[in-house]
């Protein structure tokens, strides 16, 4: 079957062909099929991968599977639980039903992060402009969703909220473009730049606090398949109110950094180590701190600017 | 000319900081440690095995040293202050002010000198309870005050010469007199204590939480069904410490577990 | 490792067997073997190479790598080396080829 964009189909024909486990999410270098009964799930993924590309065929041969239900019977009507089901061992915490949007992304996430290998991936999002690519690598609450919604805006297209997704062979980073993950203020912050359309509903009370996503945009989408140099590495630091900062960082520090989020580094071996190196080869690699967006949206610029690319 | 003798000479100089950062313990190699395996195979239900003893000491600053050394603990329950000394300067590891969280925290000593015997309460690994908060560990453990940076001893080069640490914290009940250490070894954060008794006891001041050989620890157990984190226990003790280790070192630099824990927290920040 | 042991063999660390690339002040190191990437310093790097030009024992390490360095025996003591050495051999980049004459 041809590919469509999942805004093209009636909303009851995607909860249909989830419930059969016959939707396939055809997005950047990974196909997922994926299955869930739940209709918050069909919902969610209408609105926020209505530009992507599915195909509805159950014979199809796809790089992985996931489910996102209830993780028993039982829980399908009391009190009632969700959970992703990559299709390995994975004791993930259920949550709560009305946090299927959750499950679906945090399950999305492990089926690439756990068994991709074609690929070495680390742990940062990713834009780019004239496929030049600035990585955004941080801790949790450093603020690189949101530098990376806030770069969106300023004219840069999105590869990955989550993963550089970096070849073996060469030094280019694959897009990934799903939704940005929101947390906390930050969902107010991006909600205000990108308008009320681009943002989800908001998810209360998950484990990470407040959660929303951004939706890729449909450029986003339409570049799924066109891969950037990386040119800058930056690691942001959000503390409210504080003046923009910028400290350059050495190369081999950023690389040990960078590693140590990777989840298939040491699997991938080396091929990764070789790409890895290559891509440091030309990348420049910063700190930087600030105390709003608009701040961190210019540094970022600025350093951009500074690499010619 | 100049430029290159400068050059060779800041060469020989890097050399030398170098060497003398090797001498203080300082590993010369690193090994990068992706969450990599522990992930792909396990990921959120990871545990890790403690295969020998590990003990864990903590001030009422809530500083806490880890190391595999031992502390006599007299009948009534008051710890010996020369082990203690002696277990602070061949720590492992030692973690900052605010690195334990209040509940393991003991009460300072007063003033006025050492406390006799008696008590401080029981030391059932059980009775301490945190969280339910619904924030993530780090957040709760930022809530508690904590400071990042610490000190790894793990590499140390335990046959250098010299005797015990020096001690001017003057929070050290019942010292009998100290012995500077002057070596300036990185590791030392000047305050630990030193007794050259070795027969003084303190009921204060220090928690001492032991963890045997072969234990297990597996960190969802202490995550309830919402995702909170619920610290209890000595093993919660440890895990806290792993994530403080975690968010200032990276994976890296051998504490034990840290793997595991990274992959965890890494699929939080990914959820 | 006992110091008898270290006098009966000689080291080697077989370029073949790992891909290097300088970045900066560090060198970052890829084992074939053990699939691990290590990051070197300037001394640990010397160190390596010394045992990659030829094998060489643990005595004749201690002997010459202070000059290596350029520096004095006082700063650069035998148990440093032996460590360094230590770490060399815990992470599988030297390997004993055979027993001294």
């Amino acid at each position: 079957m041809t590919a469509v964009r999942v805004g093209t189909l009636a909303t009851r024909r995607v909860g249909a062909a989830l419930a059969a486990g016959r939707l396939n999410l055809h997005l950047g270098p990974f196909s997922t099929a994926l299955q869930s009964h739940s209709a918050k799930v069909t919902r969610y993924f209408c609105d926020l991968y209505r530009d992507c590309l599915v195909t509805l065929n159950e014979d199809e041969i796809v790089d992985y599977t996931l489910r996102v239900g209830a993780p028993n019977l039982l829980r399908r009507f009391v009190r009632p639980q969700i959970v992703p089901d990559p299709g390995f061992h994975f004791p993930a915490l259920p949550l709560p039903a009305h946090m299927a949007p959750l499950a679906l992304e945090m399950g999305m996430n492990l089926t690439a992060a756990l068994q991709c290998f074609r690929f070495v991936m680390f742990h940062a999002g990713v834009v780019a402009k004239n496929d030049n690519a600035v990585m955004i690598a941080a801790h949790s609450g450093g603020g690189k969703s949101t530098l990376t919604a806030a770069m969106m805006e300023a004219g840069y297209r999105l590869l990955s909220d989550e993963f550089a997704i970096l070849h073996r062979s060469r030094p280019v980073l694959q897009p990934y473009p799903r939704p940005v993950s929101l947390k906390n203020a930050s969902i107010d912050v991006v909600q205000a730049f990108a308008g009320n359309d681009a943002v989800s509903t908001r998810l209360e009370g998950t484990p990470k606090g407040t959660i929303a996503y951004r939706r890729a945009r449909r450029a986003d989408v339409e570049a799924m398949n066109q891969v950037a140099v990386p040119k800058l590495l930056i690691f942001p630091h959000f503390t409210d109110g504080r003046q923009p900062g910028v400290t350059q960082v050495e190369p081999a520090d950023a690389a040990m950094r960078l590693v140590a989020g990777s989840p298939n580094y040491q699997v991938v071996g080396e091929a990764a180590f070789e790409s890895t190196m290559a891509m440091f080869d030309s990348l420049a690699c910063y700190e930087i701190s600030y105390g709003n967006t608009e701040d961190s949206v210019r540094l970022v610029e600025d350093l951009f600017q500074e690499t010619g690319a | 000319m100049d430029k290159k003798s400068n050059q060779t000479h800041d060469f020989l100089e890097r050399r030398r900081q170098l060497l003398k950062m090797g001498a203080a313990g300082m590993p010369m190699i690193l090994t990068l440690k992706a969450s990599a395996n522990q992930s792909v195979h396990s990921a959120l239900d990871c545990s890790f095995k403690i295969t020998s003893a590990v003990n864990l000491l903590v001030n009422h600053e809530g500083k806490v040293w880890v190391g595999d050394g031992s502390i006599r603990q007299h009948s009534d329950g008051r710890l010996n202050t020369a082990d203690i000394a002696s277990f602070k300067s061949d720590a492992d590891f030692a973690f900052p002010s605010g690195s334990a969280p209040d509940g393991y925290v003991p009460s300072e000593c007063p003033d006025d000198g050492c406390s006799g015997g008696g008590g401080d309460g029981d030391w059932d690994d059980d009775d301490w309870y945190f969280g339910g908060s619904g924030k993530d560990l780090l957040e709760q453990l930022e809530e508690s005050g904590s400071v990042v940076a610490f000190t790894n001893n793990k590499n140390k080069n335990k046959n250098k010469g010299g005797g015990s640490g020096g001690d001017d914290d003057d929070d050290d009940c019942g010292s009998g007199g100290s012995h500077g250490d002057d070596d300036d070894d990185y590791w030392d954060d000047d305050d630990g204590g030193s007794s050259s008794s070795g027969s003084e006891w303190t009921d204060c001041g220090y928690n001492f939480y032991q963890i045997s050989a072969n234990t297990t620890i597996t960190p969802l157990e202490y995550m309830n069904s919402s995702g909170d984190w619920q610290i209890s226990g000595t093993k919660g003790l440890y895990i806290v410490l792993g994530a403080k280790y975690l968010d200032y070192y990276g994976n890296d630099g051998g504490f034990p577990g840290i793997s595991c824990l990274h992959s965890i927290l890494t699929y939080l920040e990914t959820a | 490792m006992s110091s008898s042991v270290e006098k009966e063999w000689l080291w080697f660390a077989d370029q073949s067997l790992f891909s290097v690339r300088e970045m900066g002040e560090v060198t970052y190191i890829y084992s074939l073997r053990s699939g691990n990437t290590h990051v070197f310093n300037a001394v640990s790097m010397a160190m390596l190479q010394y045992f990659v030009a030829a094998p060489r024992g643990v005595d004749e390490l201690i002997a010459h790598f202070p000059d290596l360095m350029g520096v004095t025996r006082e700063e650069c003591p035998r148990g440093v080396i032996r460590r360094i050495f230590g770490e060399l051999d815990d992470a599988g980049l030297v390997q004993p080829v055979e027993k001294r004459a």
